[in-house]
């Protein structure tokens, strides 16, 4: 059920060797902070909050890299800079690619928690 | 596994405001066996790190309330001299943020994904940082620590010095003097006084070697220096108790080159003692001539006092002539390069201008301007003493001789009665009074022997009545103590010894009269001396050798009373 | 006041130091030193004034009697390091004719 292009297994798989029992309890961290953070970021950019765009993107971004959600990672990077440089250009955009990447990954980790 | 450092001892602060990443870097460190802190913004990593004191942080930039770059300047200054590292949880994105990291104190960059492997080589790398600069700074500290130590110690030696080298002779009209702050710690001491025979005493002292162990030496020097020049004691007896505490006290190696001065103001003449130190001078007041007062002597504390001899060199001064010494940092002063102002430099300026009244400022001059931008730690010093006028030598003398002197005129009865004869041995007590004069002192080991002799006499011939024809034979000799002990243990209680002594000082030296009476029937002093040749005889040489010591021998009727005159003579 | 004596390595010589005061009051000590030493044999005596500071005429018996004991006219004896005060002692006692002063 996991998609290879959303989460990269390989990184998942160490980190279930990792935190062994504890590895669902990452899961469930991971689900619900980047969800939060996704609702900051949703009222940032409706707001053009380009500081808030910045830092919640910052924040999903260095925590997708650590789960092996790498697409998702790049596209809150982009997200990060353009919150950085003030720029509203392709925002909705890429939010929205992004919206549809995270709901991959949340698939992923459910299925991967599951197992 | 890291072999220096055992991984449990080391801490690790995680400030991170994600959950996430907070908790997978938490399981790394701990699965390495570190023991691990977390906060969770920059305000709280703070306040751990302040209560935690972990060795190393690892720092999100990002973070509510305070971000990571502020919190690693706050904690970097906590640690002050202590070398904490702090690692930043972020990829390297733009140059200026990077720069900021690295602003703040910031040692390194950690990216995600976090690797374990990565992990461990950083914490194992800083923590061997932080081992070697934990020592260096301890070295550090410890270099500061005894720095100040030696500086607190050199203070006070200098102080105790100062007190002991009472330098307010130094103050005296006809005496003008230079040592350079360095000289005192680099074993240079001068030492001025006036006796109470009116003569000014002055010794410029230079202890080979350098810094305390150099300067120690003085201490000694100074205190039996003024002691003694104090008690009237002549130049020899001063510089033969110098030599002898400084032979047995300096250890091998350090010895003290000096010259002495001795002049007298009543007499008008200079008595030079020199040891090694460079030659000094005399300028004559007439002009004309400077005369060089040329070593002679071994330097102070090398020879033992057996072979010690005071070769002194005697001179008549003028009024107006003046006497120059100075330590050998005269001539080996340096300039900036390395040059020595030197002997040759030193002695054309000597001969230059005889009837010089500046020589002392010139000397000086030239030598801090040949040093210009040298060394800074030289040990120059330089005395000049000027002989007086009879009206200022009349004000010199007068500052010298406050609450001063030594036994002069004076007599003394002692009388022993039986029950201190059996048991008190009066010779320590009796040459501890004598030395009091110090032409007596130089006498001591005499003075020891003609009192000895005449103490024995009273004690065996006059009270106990022990016949010396008993010591016929080493038998005899043994058996004559035998009864002397035995006698003085059952001695009769009106018994007695009287010595009288008394002291009158002249112009050549002194006289001391000893008068030994006791209470026997008398006796008359047995003169054999040994026959050459034959047989010797273990008696008879007492009275010989008082005859041979004393200016006089007299027996007083009925032969119990026995008067010795004794005589010493004053230095020049 | 005190006194020590050592044999040389060869056997053959004693060497007897006074400290301080050399007089009538040393008499047990310095005899014990070379009689102990006697039957062992040695046959030079030196006695070394080196730190002797006084001495009386009790103290030139006791040097006689050591004479006596180390073989009279035979005797070698060699007192050394003496003071010009004890050296003067010595010519007027004509010492020098009995033991050699050094």
């Amino acid at each position: 059920m996991v998609d290879e292009a959303s989460l990269n297994t390989e990184i998942l798989d160490e980190l279930r060797e990792l935190l062994a029992e504890n590895f669902n309890e990452l899961i469930d961290r991971y689900l619900s902070d980047s969800q939060l953070r996704f609702n900051l970021l949703q009222k940032a950019i409706t707001e053009l909050d380009f500081k808030a765009i910045n830092y919640e993107a910052h924040g999903i971004k260095g925590s997708s890299r650590n789960m092996g959600a790498n697409r998702l990672a790049d596209l809150m990077g982009r997200l990060e800079a353009s919150g950085h440089a003030q720029n509203a250009q392709n925002l909705l955009e890429v939010f929205a690619d992004a919206k549809s990447e995270y709901a991959r990954v949340i698939t992923g980790l459910v299925s991967v928690r599951n197992t | 596994m890291s072999k220096e450092i055992p991984q449990s001892s080391i801490k690790v602060l995680i400030a991170d405001d994600s959950p996430v990443d907070r908790f997978i870097l938490q399981t790394m460190l701990e699965r390495l066996g570190y023991s691990v802190v977390l906060a969770e913004d920059g305000h709280q990593a703070v306040e751990q790190f302040e209560s935690e004191k972990p060795d190393l942080v690892f720092l999100d930039v990002m973070m509510p309330n305070m971000d990571g770059v502020e919190a690693a300047s706050c904690i970097k200054e906590n640690a002050g001299d202590d070398f904490i590292p702090v690692i930043f949880l972020t990829s390297l994105v733009d140059a200026s943020s990077l720069a900021r990291c690295l602003d703040a104190g910031g040692d390194d960059f950690l990216s995600k994904p976090y690797n374990q492997i990565i992990i461990e080589a950083k914490i194992k790398a800083f923590s061997r940082m932080r081992a070697m600069n934990k020592t260096l700074s301890l070295q550090k500290n410890l270099i500061e620590r005894n720095n100040k130590h030696l500086l607190q110690e050199q203070t006070v030696a200098k102080q105790v010095f100062d007190r002991i080298a009472n330098t307010s002779s130094l103050k005296l009209s006809i005496i003008r003097y230079y040592m350079s702050p360095m000289a005192v710690f680099n074993g240079d001491v001068l030492l001025a006084d006036i006796s109470p025979t009116g003569s000014l005493m002055v010794l410029l002292g230079d202890f080979t070697g350098h810094g305390l162990p150099a300067a120690i030496g003085s201490m000694p020097l100074a205190s039996i220096f003024y002691g003694m020049v104090n008690k009237g004691f002549g130049m020899s007896e001063i510089l033969r108790e110098i030599n002898g505490k400084l032979n047995k006290t300096l250890p091998m190696g350090l010895f003290c080159c000096a010259t002495f001065l001795d002049i007298n103001l009543r007499k008008k003449r200079l008595l030079v003692w020199s040891g090694g130190l460079p030659d000094g001078a005399i300028y004559r007041a007439g002009g004309k001539t400077v005369e060089r007062l040329a070593s002679r002597n071994l330097p102070l504390a090398i020879l033992s006092n057996q072979s010690f001899k005071a070769d002194v060199v005697r001179y008549v001064l003028e009024p107006g002539d003046r006497i120059l010494l100075w330590s050998d940092g005269i001539q080996e002063a340096r300039n900036a390069e390395g040059v020595m102002f030197g002997e040759e430099r030193l002695n054309a300026l000597l001969e230059q201008e005889l009837d010089n009244l500046h020589i002392f400022d010139d000397i000086l001059q030239k030598v801090q301007h040949h040093i210009g931008e040298g060394e800074r730690d030289d040990d120059v010093s330089l005395v000049e003493v000027r002989f007086p006028d009879e009206k200022e030598a009349a004000e010199v003398e007068k500052q010298g001789s406050r609450g001063r002197g030594c036994l002069q005129d004076w007599s003394l009865d002692f009388r022993l009665e039986a029950s201190s004869l059996r048991v008190f041995d009066p010779m320590p007590l009796l040459l501890h009074i004598t030395s009091e004069v110090p032409g007596l002192r130089q006498s001591n080991s005499v003075l020891f022997t003609v009192i000895s002799e005449l103490y024995n006499n009273a004690v065996e011939h006059g009270v106990l009545g022990l016949k010396s024809s008993v010591k016929q034979s080493p038998q005899g000799f043994a058996e004559y103590y035998r009864q002397r002990k035995e006698g003085l243990e059952n001695l009769p209680k009106d018994c007695f010894i009287v010595l009288e002594f008394c002291h009158t000082v002249d112009a050549g030296g002194g006289v001391l009269r000893i008068r030994v009476r006791d209470s026997g029937q008398g006796f008359s002093p047995d003169e054999t001396v040994a026959t050459p040749g034959g047989v010797p005889i273990y008696h008879g040489r007492g009275f010989s050798l008082l005859r041979s010591m004393c200016e006089s021998i007299t027996v007083l009727p009925p032969g119990n009373c026995v008067e010795a005159q004794f005589r010493w003579l004053a230095e020049d | 006041m005190s006194i020590n004596s050592s044999i040389s390595s060869d056997g053959r010589t004693l060497t007897i130091a006074v400290d301080g005061r050399f007089d009538a009051g040393s008499l047990d000590e310095f005899r014990s030193c070379y009689e102990s030493a006697v039957k062992e044999g040695p046959i030079h005596f030196n006695v070394d004034l080196r730190r002797a500071e006084y001495l009386d005429s009790s103290a030139l018996g006791m040097l006689l009697v050591l004479r006596d004991y180390a073989g009279g006219e035979s005797a070698s004896i060699t007192i050394s390091n003496c003071s010009p005060e004890v050296k003067k002692i010595f010519a007027i006692s004509s010492f020098e004719k009995l033991f050699t002063i050094q």
